[in-house]
């Protein structure tokens, strides 16, 4: 393409001119981390008050020498332990008399009640106060260990759910013996307690466990524990503890709701159970019997929150000998409560990790006896002294530390134990109150503030997008205008927010949320000085909206969550059969063709996008994993490394076709794509392949050579990609272009000879053609685009790298048909939001869903054989977030690609990086705005039977959207920045 | 309804697709026209009725039984509603006799079009999710039910050359009940595909129920919406 002439105008200084540019091109960086900053702030705002965390302590308790002092008297204890758990009964179901015709629920189970009134020495109905999440598995950890179980238990293994605190359980077998436990129902208690299945006498199995995931059958589960507890309880010396699980209740309640027939029919059976298993023990003084919900239930049957009916569960405690004091109907405990009394009652020591304190009627026995409950209380503040003490999160709480040491003053000094219980008392109850706020309960607030954030920063993201559009002429100039009004708003906010928050000492979210409201403020106000000129809205920007909100949608049903990545091949599909149409649209019949070519190129790879994939346990059994060789192994199938192979040959072949599209396969391009991007591309194939070989069992003699060499290899790639090529794009700057002169004497002599006098004296005699000038700007920012997907490219397994390769390929093809449809000028923001739609379904065909069981822990070991920060990190955070950083570093090509230079023309470069600030701005209104509904739906989703297992990773992964999304769009807009600077200096 | 009167034809001249403005659609001659969009509006809820209730038992077989009489019932609604997409300009004595015989052939050959071109559909359904290995025979019934409701009258209803189907893919042709009939299909088969992945474990969630309902509800909602606004200029 011939370099146009243009008359310079005399007064330009192209020097004073050049900083001009850098100054423009640095103060449009301040735009995305800007935005990147708010959604940082909206996350963390949001996070704290959702993601509940807590450190647990591995240790295990013993009895203190406490036990053996002769001021302690302890209940006696009993020689077996029933536990009847009735899944989601709420304390109102056995507790609550009420007047008969009310509610279905109320009257049916009634012979707890009737019992605690008859015989009030043996039998007493409490009303227990779960903690929330309510939630079957927390529930049952908060059961057995008397901590407060959160989503986040660091210190957990991610994989299994297996308890590895100090708990009751652990504490039975091991004082009594592997498999003196007899087991019944649910088998969450196996994944918990995977040494409850010991259970076993004479080779009788004593553990029958059940699946619980099928909510709609309502009988299988209680059907089989009852058939089982019989026997079992007849063969009272084979066990010290049985445990029987219900859940139909539960089921009942999620199926049908609490008032209907169904939960009637239910309750009416587990009274008959719970009837039968009184009579069972009736004539034996020795066996304690325990029934008991994890959790109630709303009114709508549902639980996993913090509402009223959710946390209130039924406990009734029943033996035939006489072992409590009488108490009021109504008396109100901790559900953790049970954990220190079980321990009195089963004659083992307070697991080391509990919270609670002893039941006091349980402790004080028939003839109240309170130096049996000070006894207890004693034993039990020791404990949690203990833990306190070795706890990180207990600094700075001396004043409760101080009620200890008055208790453990009195109970020295005094014999008062009526007054020594209640200091002790008030201490457990004080610590549990610290700990509950520190680490147990949404604060919703905060999760609102959070969202606030969210939507305005989505406004100004919205505000900004359709202020700065072509018709801004200098946008730079705006932006040093609106600089500082953020800036102030944000700093004026930050002191707003401190002084009120400091007021409700709630200093942390009030600074971050005025810091971020006040920016946004400062903006908007600025915003006012700004000429706003309204464009018609393009039918594609409508488009691009609509998909970010049929996305978010997804996040309203745990459905959708589970089968994401199908829901998104689907969209795409969609789109590229809107693209086909629009393509039929075209009037030139070459161009609609090739139009129409793309748009189906699109389609067959956003289905074929779906493919590669890991089951989630939710999917089983509709979905067949085959990202590995099998689905049982980490290994990758060999078929998986041939195609790994033929993409890399395949690839370099593909950017090339499209670079001779606009003849810029010139200049650096075939040395940086067809030999460099080949080269790496087979080195990881090699690496993988040594990888492959090292894995068969027949090369174990040469394990260790392989390793090195594949060390060696990995390493290389590491340099040459992760280093190597972004320092030579900087440094070298590799245009992909070829200049060609051409001598014109002799169209100027023909000129002449046809007296054609005008066309001759404006021929000059060399003219220089510029070959590739045409995509001058996307073939340079596709060379560096091409090195950080080798990089991406290299920390993903084989079928990861095959994944990335076609998201590369479909790039592309929307890049084309971006150009050939006029998409990036009618409608900058399509695009850019498409690619980010893409990103996300390309995280799954990387081998991820939005679990933290996929991450692929083992690419930490990639580079070296044990972790080294910088290496292992980055091998991580590529592996698991790279569609994503690879999408926001192709924003900037919806602007760049089939861009020509305007030659010595300052303000349309300037223009050029106002539509790159803008397209990554269309970018991160899809990341925000998925992020948005993600955490509303969460916030409304909380109290869902799912929010723990589905919602929560999925918000998890819709925040590491966001921010790795906002931050390769800080990072393209600042190589877009260079690539316009040094176009300018080329061409300026 | 107002409606140019011109040929088909005119749509083929090798002008650009976006000064197509003739309407293919005219006035049946046969019976009054209320009568047969009215009966033919009838005919669809009832089946889709029939068809929803019966599906979720076996969907193949119930697919397979019914494809015939909704091939008839669709080819006895083109033959009454659209007359053939051939030049009535040479109107000769017997016009009206040998529009029916061309409406006739027409009818035969677009059937026999859409059933040729019911692979073509599997091949989208399978793009947009559908199954590859498994439930082929339910996804090619399905294909040939949606090549029945959306192709098979489009097919009867306009002429067979690049620009005109150009202009249909495109969006950009005129308004008539085929027209319409057909996009609502498609619109109503997208639709059918949202509720497959909820956990709700109905015995209707299985492949392809609710995407026939889908296309079936959607088939009739865009022959109303057709016959209401046929003639309109273009779609979008």
């Amino acid at each position: 393409m011939p370099r146009s002439s243009r008359a310079i105008p005399a007064s330009s200084v192209p020097q004073a001119h050049k900083s001009q540019l850098k100054h423009a091109t640095r103060i449009s960086l301040l735009v995305p981390v800007w935005f990147f900053a708010l959604h940082i702030l909206a996350l963390v705002l949001f996070a704290l008050g959702f993601l509940l965390s807590r450190p647990i302590l591995p240790d295990i308790a013993v009895k203190s020498a406490s036990y053996s002092s002769p001021d302690v008297i302890l209940p006696r204890a009993f020689k077996r332990t029933v536990v009847i758990l009735i899944d989601a009964l709420r304390h109102d179901f056995i507790g609550s008399s009420g007047d008969g015709n009310e509610a279905y629920y109320l009257n049916v189970l009634t012979t707890p009640l009737m019992l605690s009134v008859s015989q009030p020495e043996h039998a007493a109905v409490f009303k227990i106060i779960a903690d929330p999440p309510t939630t079957t598995l927390q529930r049952l950890k908060a059961l057995t260990t008397g901590s407060l179980p959160t989503f986040i238990d660091a210190g957990s293994n991610f994989n299994g759910a297996e308890v590895t605190e100090d708990s009751w359980i652990g504490q039975v077998l091991s004082s009594r013996g592997d498999g003196r436990t007899a087991f019944a129902g649910d088998d969450t208690w196996l994944s918990l307690f995977p040494s409850l299945s010991h259970g076993a006498y004479e080779d009788k199995n004593l553990t029958f466990p059940y699946e619980s995931f099928n909510v709609w059958d309502l009988h299988t589960v209680d059907a089989g524990v009852t058939s089982h507890i019989w026997p079992v309880l007849e063969r009272r010396d084979d066990w010290d503890v049985l445990i029987a699980h219900y859940l139909g209740v539960d089921h009942a309640g999620h199926r049908f709701g609490p008032d209907t027939p169904q939960m009637k029919e239910k309750l009416l059976e587990m009274d008959t159970v719970v009837k039968n298993v009184v009579n069972a023990i009736k004539d034996d003084d020795e066996t304690l019997l325990v029934v008991l919900g994890d959790h109630g239930m709303d009114d709508k049957g549902d639980h996993g929150g913090d509402s009223k009916g959710e946390v209130e569960a039924g406990l009734f405690l029943y033996s035939s000998r006489p072992f409590l004091a009488p108490v009021d109907q109504a008396e109100t405990i901790n559900q953790i409560d049970l954990v220190p009394t079980l321990s009195f009652l089963l004659d083992i020591p307070v697991p080391f990790n509990n919270l609670g304190s002893p039941i006091a009627s349980a402790m004080l026995g028939p003839d109240r006896n309170f130096q049996q409950l000070a006894s207890a209380c004693r034993i039990v503040a020791e404990q949690i002294h203990g833990y306190r003490s070795h706890h990180p999160s207990f600094e700075g709480t001396d004043e409760i530390t101080e009620i200890y040491s008055a208790a453990s003053e009195a109970w020295n000094a005094s014999e008062d134990y009526e007054r020594i219980s209640e200091l002790y008392l008030a201490y457990q109850k004080q610590n549990l109150k610290t700990c509950r706020e520190r680490w147990a309960r949404f604060d919703v607030p905060s999760m609102v503030a959070g969202i606030v954030v969210f939507l305005a920063s989505f406004g100004a993201l919205g505000v900004f997008y359709a202020t700065f559009d072509d018709s801004l002429e200098c946008p730079s100039n705006y932006l040093n205008f609106l600089a500082p009004k953020i800036g102030l708003g944000g700093l004026t906010g930050l002191a707003v927010g401190a002084g009120l928050g400091y007021l409700q000492s709630r200093i942390v979210i009030a600074t971050g949320f005025g810091l971020a409201m006040g920016s946004i403020l400062g903006f908007v106000k600025g915003m006012h000085r700004i000429p706003g000129v309204k464009s018609p809205v393009s039918k594609w920007t409508v488009l691009a909206l609509l998909a970010t909100i049929l996305h978010g949608i997804l996040f309203a049903s745990n459905s959708y969550v589970v089968w994401e990545a199908r829901s998104l091949s689907f969209l795409l599909v969609s789109f590229g059969f809107i693209l086909l149409a629009a393509s039929f649209r075209l009037p030139d019949a070459k161009l609609r063709a090739t139009a129409v070519f793309h748009s189906l190129v699109f389609i067959i790879q956003s289905r074929v996008a779906e493919y590669p994939r890991i089951c989630r346990e939710e999917q089983l059994p509709f979905c067949t994993s085959n990202f590995y060789a099998s689905t049982a192994s980490s290994v990758s199938s060999l078929t998986a490394l041939i195609i790994l192979f033929v993409t890399a040959v395949t690839l370099p072949a593909i950017i090339r076709s499209f670079l001779r599209t606009s003849a810029s396969y010139e200049g650096s391009a075939p040395l940086w794509v067809g030999t460099g991007l080949r080269v790496v591309l087979l080195l990881i194939g090699l690496y993988w392949t040594l990888d492959y070989v090292e894995a068969d069992p027949n090369s174990q003699a040469y394990v260790e050579q392989l390793k090195m060499y594949k060390y060696v290899v990995s390493r290389l790639l590491f340099g040459v990609t992760v280093v190597g090529a972004p320092l030579a794009w900087f440094r070298g700057f590799p245009l992909c272009l070829r200049v060609e002169m051409a001598n014109n004497q002799q169209k100027i002599k023909q000129a002449l000879q046809n007296g054609d006098m005008d066309t001759a004296s404006k021929t000059s005699p060399v003219s220089v053609e510029i070959i590739g000038f045409g995509n001058t700007y996307g073939s340079l920012y596709l060379l560096l685009f091409v090195s950080v997907f080798a990089a991406v490219s290299l920390c993903m397994k084989p079928v990861g790298g095959i994944a990335m390769a076609g998201m590369v390929y479909q790039i592309l093809t929307l890049l084309e048909l971006g150009d050939v449809l006029d998409l990036f000028t009618i409608s900058p923001i399509v695009t850019p939001t498409v690619i980010a739609l893409m990103s996300t379904q390309y995280y799954f065909a990387t081998g991820h869903q939005a679990t933290l069981a996929s991450i692929q822990w083992d690419v930490a070991f990639l580079f070296t054989e044990s972790i080294r920060p910088p290496l292992t990190h980055i091998a991580l955070i590529f592996n698991t977030l790279g569609p994503f950083i690879l999408a926001g570093l192709a924003v900037p090509l919806t602007v760049f690609y089939k861009l020509s230079p305007s030659p010595r023309d300052f303000g349309a470069s300037e223009a050029i990086m106002g539509r790159v600030v803008r397209a990554g701005t269309g970018a991160m209104i899809y990341a925000g705005g998925l992020a948005l509904t993600n955490c509303i739906m969460t916030v409304i989703l909380r109290r869902h039977l799912m929010v723990w297992k589905i919602f929560a990773p999925r918000f998890m992964l819709a925040g590491a959207t966001v921010i790795a999304i906002d931050l390769a769009i800080v990072a393209s807009t600042f190589f877009a920045g260079k690539v316009i600077e040094g176009v300018y200096d080329v061409f300026g | 309804m107002a409606r140019i009167k011109s040929t088909p034809r005119q749509i083929a001249t090798p002008s650009a697709p976006t000064s197509a403005t003739a309407v293919p659609y005219k006035p049946n001659t046969l019976f009054p026209e209320n009568v047969i969009t009215s009966s033919a509006l009838l005919a669809f809820p009832i089946v889709t009725v029939i068809l929803s209730s019966l599906l979720p038992s076996d969907p193949v077989k119930i697919l397979g039984y019914s494809l015939p009489a909704v091939a008839l019932i669709q080819a006895v609604n083109i033959l009454f509603t659209n007359p053939a997409p051939e030049p009535v300009a040479k109107s000769s004595g017997n016009k009206k006799k040998k529009q029916a015989k061309n409406t006739v052939s027409t009818t035969i050959l677009g059937l026999v079009l859409s059933m040729l071109l019911t692979p073509f559909i599997h091949l989208i359904y399978v793009l947009f999710g559908a199954p590859v290995t498994v439930s082929i025979p339910a996804t090619f019934l399905l294909s040939a039910h949606t090549a029945l409701l959306a192709l098979f009258p489009i097919l009867c209803t306009y002429p067979l050359d690049g620009v005109t189907w150009t202009n249909l893919v495109a969006l950009k042709a005129p308004v008539t009940p085929a027209y319409t009939a057909a996009l609502g299909t498609i619109a109503g088969a997208w639709l059918g595909a949202v509720p497959i992945p909820l956990d709700w474990d109905r015995e209707w969630q299985i492949w392809p129920v609710t995407v026939v309902f889908g296309a079936y509800v959607g088939n009739a909602l865009g022959r109303l919406v057709g016959a209401v606004f046929s003639g309109k200029e273009k779609m979008l």
